[in-house]
């Protein structure tokens, strides 16, 4: 069972680790996520002037 | 054999210097968990809420400490009342009689230092609940929220599945394990901030403006302090410094780890990047997960209930968002559904291999644990949520529970505390 249970516990990181090699490695900022992406109100009074 | 002889023969309880300088660490570490949380939250929150939010935790601290030594401690510990294993006596009212050993709870350190040790895990359950009514709860419906939760929610059932003077709790006597607190501290004060966070209602503007972090390397810090106490919450949940305490200290950094993983690699997937705020709570889900499990189950468990952790939880934020409730800073999903999933994972993963004194779980035969596990959880769930509503609705009936919709837009700093965190 403990060899069964490390399989699939391995399986779970081996399986995200294979994801990261397709992943984007920027987001697409938007003019909308950018407005946003910083520090809350300082970033929205920013935006706004 | 006379009772002179069976005197003679037993050897009196004896302090153990390791097992004592461990446990007073993991008390201090565990300490240290309360403001750091308050850290983690109060970096979530916007930036004119901060100190407020910090004040909850650090407050708790405070409170809870006086009410532990006065009457919480013989509510939670103390020698059951008709041996029901529903409440304790009122026994050890002001720490009447704690003193020197108690073998019934620990056989090698002081009596003292077990009522510290717990006073700590009594200090942040409710003020994990904060983060549900961050940024709209008044102040001092806070200060009477705290000491009305702690002493009808939190006692009771932390006597159910921890007492054991006089009678086991019931929840302890019908087999339910939990190592460190996934019934008694996450699903409890999960179940709790739900409750609030639908009893008290959205912030004003939520929904409509953007309500982000204020502050991300706060929370970053916060939830790395955390994980640093994690390993006295959990560790020290052993009592001693042995093979137990080490076994749970391993799984308890294991399975914060895949939260983590899991959590951002999921933020990736769906949002197109890896966010940093997963990342921290991720790792926080990982350990609320482990807590219940930390002294039952071996490493390769501690993977899987990792990566549950972390994807149940980014599903349960992602579910409160579509749901639409403002449970402001995702404790149901993270200490809600990561102590209900742990304490589940328990019931799959136990071994007695890692612990004799404790029980195996489904994967290793014994598939009634898991029941065992699910009354638990609903019991806790049950009662955590009934009482929650009901002493959030006297409160609200007596002095009110939300600052008014000025006051919330002004900032609760100021208007709360005439504070301000920032004099930027």
């Amino acid at each position: 069972m403990d060899t069964g249970l490390l399989i699939v516990g391995a399986a779970f990181f081996v399986i995200q680790f294979l994801a990261w090699f397709v992943l984007p490695n920027s987001k697409q900022v938007t003019e909308k996520s950018a407005e946003f992406s910083s520090i809350g109100d300082e970033a929205k009074s920013k935006a706004s002037v | 054999m006379s009772y002179l002889s069976v005197y003679l023969q037993t050897p009196p309880p004896k302090l153990d210097s390791g097992d004592t300088a461990w446990i007073l660490v993991s008390t201090a570490l565990v300490m240290l968990m309360t403001p750091a949380l308050g850290f983690f939250y109060g970096g979530l929150v916007r930036r004119k809420n901060v100190l407020s939010t910090i004040m909850h935790s650090f407050f708790s601290l405070a409170v809870v400490s006086v009410i532990w030594v006065l009457w919480g401690y013989t509510l939670a510990f103390g020698p059951s009342v008709g041996n029901a294993g529903i409440i304790g006596g009122l026994d050890w009212f002001g720490l009447n009689g704690v003193t020197g050993i108690n073998t019934t709870y620990a056989a090698t350190i002081p009596f003292p230092l077990h009522m510290m040790f717990q006073m700590m895990f009594a200090v942040i359950t409710p003020a994990l609940i904060t983060g549900a009514f961050a940024e709209r709860k008044r102040f001092k419906a806070f200060a009477v929220f705290l000491v009305l939760w702690l002493t009808l929610v939190y006692c009771p059932i932390a006597h159910w599945v921890w007492g054991l003077q006089g009678a086991k709790g019931w929840l302890g006597a019908l087999g339910a394990l939990d190592f460190a607190g996934g019934t008694v501290v996450h699903i409890a004060s999960g179940i709790a901030a739900l409750v609030c966070a639908l009893v008290m209602g959205k912030r004003t503007g939520f929904g409509k403006e953007q309500m982000e972090a204020h502050d991300v390397p706060m929370v970053v810090l916060g939830a790395g302090l955390l994980w640093f106490g994690w390993f006295g919450f959990n560790a020290g949940s052993a009592l001693s410094s042995g093979d137990l305490a080490v076994s749970a200290f391993v799984v308890t950094h294991i399975s914060a780890a895949m939260g983590a993983i899991t959590w951002t690699t999921l933020s990736w997937i769906r949002q197109g990047a890896p966010s940093v705020l997963g990342a921290a709570a991720g790792a926080v889900a990982g350990l609320v997960a482990i807590t219940p499990a930390s002294g039952f189950v071996n490493a390769s468990s501690a993977l899987i209930i990792g990566f549950g952790a972390g994807a149940i939880c980014y599903f349960g934020v992602v579910l409160k968002s579509r749901l639409g409730f403002d449970d402001a800073l995702d404790v149901f999903a993270v200490h809600g559904l990561g102590g209900i999933w742990g304490a589940i994972a328990t019931g799959l993963f136990a071994t007695k291999a890692v612990n004799p004194a404790g029980n195996d779980g489904l994967f290793y035969g014994n598939p009634g644990q898991v029941l065992i596990q699910l009354a638990a959880v609903g019991a806790t769930i049950v009662w955590s949520g009934g009482i929650t509503f009901i002493i959030l609705k006297v409160i609200d009936v007596t002095i009110g529970l939300r600052v008014t919709e000025k006051e919330e837009v002004a900032g609760l700093d100021v208007v709360l505390h005439g504070e301000e965190a920032y004099q930027l």
